[in-house]
């Protein structure tokens, strides 16, 4: 009933509107990571920058002696309120005179230098140092421990935030697309219905007004005009039957009348021969809405069924098994057993006839007719008769094309409705030179 | 065969007319209905051995007919005669339950060969294991012949052929009976195959006996003679 998940249109859908919105979130995540990332060390910079100028001024103003008794507070508070920042007084030579570093940073105090320095194994400082005095010098550092935290807190933000949309994305995707999966399900049941001759199916509407409500709406109009035409061209072709047969017939009736009246033989060998006439003209007629009728439902599955086309074959075969003798011809049949086909059953028997009619009809006595059928299916014919001219092989297929343009032993019209009969079948049908006479072949129409 | 009473709907007065003298030279009565509406009333009031039904009618259509006639309990066999005379016609119309399809314009042995089979199918008269017809013995489930005590060596569709002939034994039998119930066709080939395979058995029935047993009726088809 549904398509797979990855062969439905709406399947593939639902899954890239999933892989989108992850990838979204993903970029989202990447930048926002980025900013907080410059951004905390810009401001953890400013802070290094502001701390130090503050303790620069204090050493102007008040001397090694006030900048010493502050740093000392400063560090004792640290260490009560387990905060991260760094600071270290030392002598030209880098000895500490006061701070809560051990050693001298690898940060030249001349140009007051600023950098990332690493304080221990696993962890970093933003740190500035600066030359105070001749023999005097001061390094401030904040430790990153802070910024790592807030980069872990918007991971994890990321993380649950991302899926809890991907997850919602995916059961509206799904939900919405299976909405319109159905929908479109809806509008394939009634096309496969309509395949099947079930003229009278139609596409639910759902009354949204959107753009698949318009599509259906289009679509029951379309079969409606369809179902319109098909049964406007039955019509038509059962009409003319009917209207012209039925004169035909009043008129027979009449020369039946006639000829039941006559007492003189030769009298009744034109009647007789209006009568043929007659007879002819509803045959024309005939064939000529066959071709019709059979090109109207090319392609149409309904009325077809899977049948032996080897069984067939061979009743057609052993009827004109007799005809051959009688014509001294020598008629050879090959049929494979067992050859199944999908199609109307009447219509091969009517192929392989017209086929086997042509080939004795134009088969002197003494040649000889074959008649083969293999797996596929391949209908073959073959005769020994005159063939048919290279320049002839593929009009000899149009309606009221002759070989022989006075031959009045036909309307022209058999090898016509085989090929309409073919189409109607699947197949296609050609001529070909036997060298000498003429090959005809039915096989499968590989365009299909 | 005594004579049948026999429904005949149809529109068309000169076709009801050509039926009716047809039937009645065969012995049959025909009570002629002018449409569908007429037909079904007439079928239900009283009782006929057969329906001879037009397929285009200004009412409605032979198909619906038919359909109605078996759900109102009319179960005697239909003959579906219509202007219609294409094989497609026919298998459609075979394929509505209609028992029989005869094409306008039709040869009048036709008609009464087609009304005889179908009534003789209808009433279960050819469903014996043994059909003897004069000199000549059908063995059904043998599949065998046999003329004057003498096996005849038949081929398996000839066989079908002789006993198709047996089953309509004394009666017209047409080409187009034998296209449709022995080589299950339902369209007239362009060469004369039928007369040739009829030929065939012909030869063989008689050969090496006195006078003809299978007579050619011009224009209509074949009769089975007893001797």
């Amino acid at each position: 009933m549904f398509a797979p998940l990855f062969t439905s249109l709406f399947g593939r859908f639902s899954i890239w509107i999933s892989l989108g919105t992850a990838s979204a979130v993903f970029i989202l995540f990447l930048l926002a990571n980025g900013i907080v990332k410059a951004e905390t060390e810009r401001q953890i910079q400013m802070a290094v920058d502001t701390d130090i100028a503050g303790l620069a001024d204090i050493f102007v103003s008040g001397g090694q002696g006030e900048l010493v008794e502050r740093l000392s507070d400063r560090i004792g508070m640290i260490r009560q309120a387990g905060s991260s920042d760094f600071y270290l007084l030392a002598d030209g030579a880098g000895k500490q005179i006061v701070g809560n570093l051990a050693k001298w940073p690898e940060l030249s105090s001349e140009n007051s230098q600023a950098g990332f320095v690493s304080i221990s194994d696993d962890a970093e400082m933003f740190a500035r140092a600066t030359h105070l005095a001749p023999d005097l010098k001061l390094v401030v550092g904040w430790n990153l421990e802070s910024r790592e935290a807030l980069l872990a807190r918007l991971r994890m933000a990321f993380l649950l935030a991302g899926a809890a949309m991907v997850a919602l994305v995916t059961v509206v995707g799904y939900w919405s697309t299976r909405r319109l999966r159905l929908r479109m399900t809806s509008i394939n049941a009634a096309f496969r219905k309509i395949g099947l001759g079930q003229f009278d199916a139609r596409v639910d509407i759902d009354n949204r007004g959107d753009e698949l409500d318009e599509l259906s709406r289009h679509t029951n109009e379309m079969v409606s005009r369809v179902t319109n035409l098909v049964n406007a061209h039955k019509d038509i072709s059962d009409h003319t039957a009917h209207e012209l047969r039925t004169p035909l017939m009043h008129l027979d009736n009449r020369l039946v009348s006639a000829m039941n009246d006559m007492t003189i033989e030769n009298q009744k060998t034109g009647l007789i021969a209006a009568r043929t006439d007659i007879k002819n003209i509803i045959s024309l007629l005939d064939s000529l809405l066959d071709i019709a009728s059979s090109n109207a439902k090319k392609g149409d599955r309904a009325g077809l069924t899977e049948f032996s086309l080897s069984e067939i074959a061979r009743d057609m075969a052993d009827l004109y098994a007799e005809s051959a003798q009688e014509l001294e011809i020598h008629f050879e049949y090959r049929i494979a057993p067992g050859v199944m086909m999908t199609g109307e059953p009447a219509h091969m028997q009517r192929i392989i006839s017209n086929l086997l009619d042509n080939a004795f009809k134009f088969s002197p006595s003494g040649s000889a007719v074959s008649l083969s059928i293999k797996p596929g299916p391949v209908i073959r014919v073959r005769d020994n008769g005159p063939g048919v001219p290279e320049n002839m092989r593929a009009k000899i297929f149009n309606r009221f094309t002759r070989l022989k343009p006075n031959d009045a032993s036909g309307h022209g019209l058999g090898l016509a409705l085989s090929k309409a009969l073919a189409a109607r079948n699947g197949l296609v049908i050609r001529c070909d030179d036997a060298d000498p006479g003429a090959v005809f072949t039915v096989m499968m129409d590989s365009e299909l | 065969m005594t004579g049948l009473k026999i429904l005949h709907i149809e529109d068309d007065p000169q076709t009801a007319d050509t039926v009716a003298t047809a039937l009645a030279k065969a012995g049959d009565t025909v009570t002629w209905a002018v449409d569908g509406t007429d037909g079904l009333r007439t079928a239900a009031s009283s009782e006929f051995d057969l329906v001879i039904l037009d397929r285009m009618l200004p009412d409605m259509s032979g198909i619906d007919i038919i359909g109605k006639l078996r759900d109102a309990g009319v179960d005697v066999p239909v003959l579906m005669l219509s202007a219609l005379g294409r094989t497609e016609n026919r298998i459609e119309g075979l394929d509505a339950g209609v028992d029989d399809y005869l094409a306008k314009p039709f040869e009048q042995e036709e008609l009464i060969a087609r009304v005889r089979a179908l009534h003789r199918r209808a009433s279960g008269q050819s469903h014996s294991a043994v059909i003897i017809f004069g000199d000549m013995e059908c063995h059904i489930k043998a599949r065998t012949a046999h003329r004057q005590g003498k096996h005849i060596a038949l081929s398996p569709k000839e066989f079908e052929l002789f006993k198709y002939f047996m089953q309509n034994a004394g009666e017209v039998v047409t080409r187009e009976m034998l296209l449709r119930d022995v080589w299950n066709l339902n369209f007239d080939p362009q060469t004369n195959v039928i007369d040739v395979n009829v030929g065939r058995l012909r030869r063989k029935l008689e050969e090496g006996f006195d006078g003809a047993i299978l007579e050619t009726i011009w224009g209509a088809g074949y009769r089975l003679l007893a001797r």
